[in-house]
């Protein structure tokens, strides 16, 4: 019994990261309507950063969300400035073309800079490190980290769109651009500001997967194909359906590799195939 | 320093490659409701549309001294020209207060405050809490008229305000629009009733086919050159 229960433990651990994974996607989705192909090789692009950050600077591994954090929300700012905000408005597919080529030219940017080596950042200690949960329940620290920096990192999501001016601007962005220019905002700045965001947020994961995981240049399209299960089952455009999605998506894996490694990642797909049959909305849908 | 709160001089302006405003000229004095009237099709709301930077013009558009041709409908709203838009278009994910506080965005200074909106409006205290899609007509368009003081506006304009509400609703909502203009806000009002906007304005404006076809106090106008005004022939 306690067997299964530390695996539904290990699960929902790593459904932290694929809430990580999933907020900024959500985030697209919900405010700037756009479904945003090149979001896995944008967190991949950020382990890059961190890696540059550590071998460069000799940071520890898990300090460099002092640049890389900075550095995505940049990028994302100035992506969508400088492109994205130049196909939004003329209906879905422009975007997604757009998205899809942003992605290959990532992708292939990556492999001609990098190679297509596997990389990992070293974090020391803390990634060998577990304490007992409860008898007969051991979790390690740094996927319990990532969990509570997800959970914390959802939280201050949830406060900025609710309890400041800014989220108001994003939630009305995302219902009617053209009325809030008549308040006085520029929607498009509104929009990179929200990509900026949603960036930050895919470089604190990106730092926690260069840590868990090896990386290469090739890695995005399975990031974005768990962020956007989490995103679906959760709910589209709902911070904590994206997180419920996540976890979900998390114990799904995890309970599928403890019945046979090779289910791991097909369990999660099947989970998500009988939640879009039984409940296309999402979980928890995102009130209108 | 200009006399008017709001002028157009020549104000063409077009939908894509159709025309639709030709050579409009009308001013609005300080704190004064003027009405826009005209069938439908007459470019009362292009009028609009045009001053609020979201259709292509040609021609002078100034707010006071300020010109606002080629500004961007952030900016001019910033500069205190609010338009309240057909339809009310409040914010579905937003509740009431919230709906009035992003109207705040351009932080001009002035008399209208969330106090002040509530005050001329108490049904929307009760409600602020809740979500716009959760509100009568006529509370919704309160919220929206509400929304747009809350710029502390030079000028207001409003579009359609009456459409699609109850005659007592439509009442109560044009009994403040004297305490708008009192505490200095200038009123556009785009109206289909002509008994309202004859009743409600100090000014108005009668438009057909794009044009400014007839203008004077409303005490000053005839039935008849309305009538004509609004055809373009002799009607009984």
């Amino acid at each position: 019994m306690s067997d299964w229960l530390g695996i539904v433990v290990q699960g929902i651990l790593t459904g932290g990261l694929y809430a990580l994974f999933a907020a900024g996607l959500s985030m697209s989705f919900g405010i700037l309507r756009i479904v945003n192909l090149a979001h896995g090789d944008l967190i991949v692009l950020a382990c890059f950063v961190a890696l540059m950050v550590v071998e460069t600077l000799g940071l520890p591994a898990l300090t460099s969300f002092i640049f890389v954090v900075p550095a995505m929300f940049a990028l994302g700012y100035a992506l969508q400035q400088g492109l994205l905000n130049r196909v939004i408005g003329n209906g879905e597919l422009p975007p997604l073309l757009t998205t899809f080529g942003l992605s290959i030219v990532i992708q292939n940017s990556l492999l001609e800079l990098f190679s297509a080596d596997n990389r990992k950042l070293q974090a020391g200690a803390i990634e060998v490190q577990s304490l007992d949960l409860l008898p007969g329940v051991t979790v390690g620290w740094l996927p319990l980290l990532m969990f509570l920096c997800a959970v914390v990192l959802l939280a201050l999501l949830h406060a900025l769109f609710f309890r400041t001016r800014l989220g108001r601007a994003f939630r009305a962005a995302a219902d009617d651009p053209r009325t809030l220019s008549h308040m006085g905002y520029e929607p498009k700045r509104i929009y990179a500001l929200a990509m900026g965001t949603a960036m930050a947020v895919c470089a604190v994961a990106a730092v926690f997967m260069a840590v868990r995981t090896q990386f290469t240049p090739l890695s995005g399209p399975a990031r974005l194909l768990f962020a956007f299960e989490a995103v679906i089952i959760g709910g589209m455009g709902s911070i904590w359906g994206t997180f419920l999605g996540a976890l979900l998506l998390g114990v799904a894996q995890a309970v599928g590799a403890a019945l046979d490694p090779v289910l791991e990642t097909l369990a999660g797909h099947v989970l998500f195939f009988i939640l879009l049959l039984l409940r296309p909305q999402g979980l928890i849908a995102k009130g209108k | 320093m200009s006399a008017w709160a709001l002028e157009t001089r020549g104000l063409c302006a077009w939908h894509r490659d159709l025309q639709v405003l030709f050579d409009v000229d009308i001013q609005v004095p300080e704190a004064a409701v003027v009405a826009l009237i005209g069938a439908n099709g007459a470019g009362k709301s292009s009028l609009l549309d045009s001053l609020a930077g979201l259709v292509r013009s040609r021609g002078s558009i100034a707010l006071g001294d300020t010109p606002l041709q080629g500004l961007s409908p952030a900016r001019i709203a910033q500069l205190g020209l609010a338009l309240v838009p057909e339809g009310r278009r409040l914010f579905p994910s937003l509740s009431i207060e919230e709906n009035l506080l992003i109207g705040a965005a351009s932080g001009r200074s002035g008399p209208w405050n969330l106090a002040r909106i509530y005050a001329l409006f108490p049904v929307l205290a009760e409600k602020r809490h809740a979500p716009s899609h959760s509100l009568s007509g006529g509370q919704q368009q309160m919220a929206a008229i509400g929304r747009g003081l809350m710029s502390n506006p030079r000028v207001l304009m409003c579009d359609e305000i009456s459409l699609g509400l109850s005659p007592a609703v439509v009442k109560g909502i044009y009994e403040q629009l004297g305490t708008i203009t009192r505490e200095g806000t200038a009123i556009v009002l785009v109206e289909q009733s002509i008994v309202l906007a004859m009743q409600a304005a100090q000014h108005v404006y009668c438009m057909r086919e794009g044009q400014v076809v007839l203008n004077g106090a409303p005490e000053a106008l005839t039935r008849e050159q309305i009538s004509q005004a609004y055809f373009g022939a002799h009607h009984e």
